[in-house]
């Protein structure tokens, strides 16, 4: 090394021993931003001399109250479960907006996993190969598939833990929980959507409620509804479907898909309840056949619509499943006297209804 | 359009009123979580009222003002970063 270079070395090194580190930390920001309103804010006043008095009780969203950012999976976890743990949240880091993941990064921490062996009465009877314990931030397994796994850790991605038992879209206030139907569908949409789905792993059971899942996102967004499921926000699900819907038809079709999720598998024999979930079957896809008329209605009277109205709605009527097999016998779910029905109410133009009625069945 | 975020503060008569948040952030120097927020008055100038306390994620009870200039100076360079 030459003479010069010693100089210039040595320079620097006097003038980095000057810096002062305190100056420093003013040009780094250490912040960690939880949120910023899109409000405009022409001018305001800070008012630093107001106090906060007497306060007994602070609401703040669940969204700003998040208590980890990062992963630190419990030591107590159990190894041959780790990889999928981490693989878990690597999808679920890359694909969603960090403001969607409050929950995730609430409960994978001091997430809970118990092997089983199915040998418990109650595994027996309910034929679950994993829960999800909200209470505990628990999950139970049954020595199954990696997407059964997978299926329940979106669950505890989405889960409030609070004393609203909120769980993606399931509202814990009563008991059996609401929203339980959508939520199953729905977190059986984004275990396949994110991760390799293998069709031996279906779950008959959620194969109904998967279908609605995928309707209902389709009515309101794909960003949008991920946004609410992880955020566990029934509420905010309502609200999207009051732009083509009324509560109470809201409502009932909540209930018809808690009622299918419900007795799929109920063993023994009762009309009353075979009829039940018929009937929620067909309301089910009543409602997701009249809400999407509405939309498309709505997108046709803005000038919004490519094509056809009467083609789109029947194409879409043409594809929506009309057949289900419960207990070994294929029902169908509505019949041409529905749609005429259904377009009769939504529709003004009779042409318009009956060439839908003629193209969709 | 984003909806906003609600901070309700609750008196000791039950008593619960809102404001909506600006913003909230942590702040790494002293280990806090900082909310600023508004109840949407605005003084006579038409200068929105804007305020700022210390809140606690996990509990909701405690909610302390803001007391060091240097917690106020970072206050206000987040309110003025965010033009």
């Amino acid at each position: 090394m030459d003479g010069n270079n010693v100089s210039i070395i040595s320079d620097l090194i006097s003038q980095v021993e000057k810096i002062n580190a305190q100056d420093l930390m003013h040009f780094v920001r250490p912040i960690i931003s939880i949120y910023i309103t899109h409000k405009v804010i022409n001018s305001y006043v800070l008012h630093k001399t107001h106090k906060p008095k007497n306060i007994s009780k602070v609401k703040m969203p669940p969204e700003l109250t998040q208590k980890y950012d990062e992963i630190n999976i419990n030591e107590e976890f159990p190894t041959k479960y780790k990889e999928s743990l981490l693989k878990f949240s690597k999808v679920l880091i890359e694909n969603f907006p960090k403001e969607y993941l409050v929950n995730f990064y609430n409960n994978i921490n001091e997430l809970v996993l118990k092997q089983s062996h199915g040998s418990s009465l109650k595994e027996i009877i309910t034929n679950n190969l994993a829960t999800y314990d909200e209470k505990k931030n628990k999950i139970v397994i049954n020595d199954c598939k990696e997407s059964v796994l997978f299926h329940e850790l979106f669950h505890m991605a989405s889960s409030a833990n609070n004393k609203e038992r909120q769980v993606g879209f399931t509202h814990g206030i009563g008991l059996p929980p609401i929203g339980t139907g959508i939520n199953e569908g729905y977190t059986e949409l984004l275990t396949r959507r994110y991760f390799k789905f293998d069709e031996e792993d279906q779950t008959p059971s959620y194969f109904f409620n998967y279908d609605v899942a995928k309707n209902i996102e389709s009515l309101i967004g794909k960003e949008r509804m991920e946004e609410l499921y992880l955020k566990s926000d029934l509420m905010g699900l309502i609200n999207e479907l009051k732009k083509y819907a009324t509560e109470e038809e809201i409502m009932k079709f909540i209930n018809d898909n808690d009622f299918v999720v419900y007795n799929t598998y109920k063993k023994g024999k009762s009309l009353t309840r075979d009829i039940m979930y018929r009937q929620s079957l067909t309301g089910i896809k009543k409602f997701e056949i009249r809400t999407y008329i509405r939309k498309i209605k709505e997108q046709y009277e803005k000038g919004e619509l490519e094509g056809d109205i009467s083609t789109i709605i029947a194409n879409y009527i043409a594809k929506v499943h009309n057949g289900v097999i419960y207990k070994n016998k294929e029902y169908l779910l509505f019949t041409k006297e529905d749609i005429s029905e259904i377009a009769k109410e939504e529709l003004t133009s009779k042409e318009k209804q009956e060439e839908i009625l003629e193209r969709s069945v | 359009m984003e909806d906003k975020k609600v901070l309700k503060l609750v008196d000791e008569n039950g008593i619960e009123n809102e404001y909506e948040i600006i913003t909230a952030f942590k702040w790494l120097v002293t280990n806090k979580n900082y909310v600023v927020y508004t109840d949407n008055t605005c003084d006579e100038d038409g200068s929105l009222n804007i305020y700022a306390a210390i809140y606690y994620p996990d509990d909701d009870t405690k909610f302390d003002p803001v007391e060091t200039d240097e917690e106020w100076e970072q206050i206000e360079e987040r309110l003025d970063s965010m033009d």
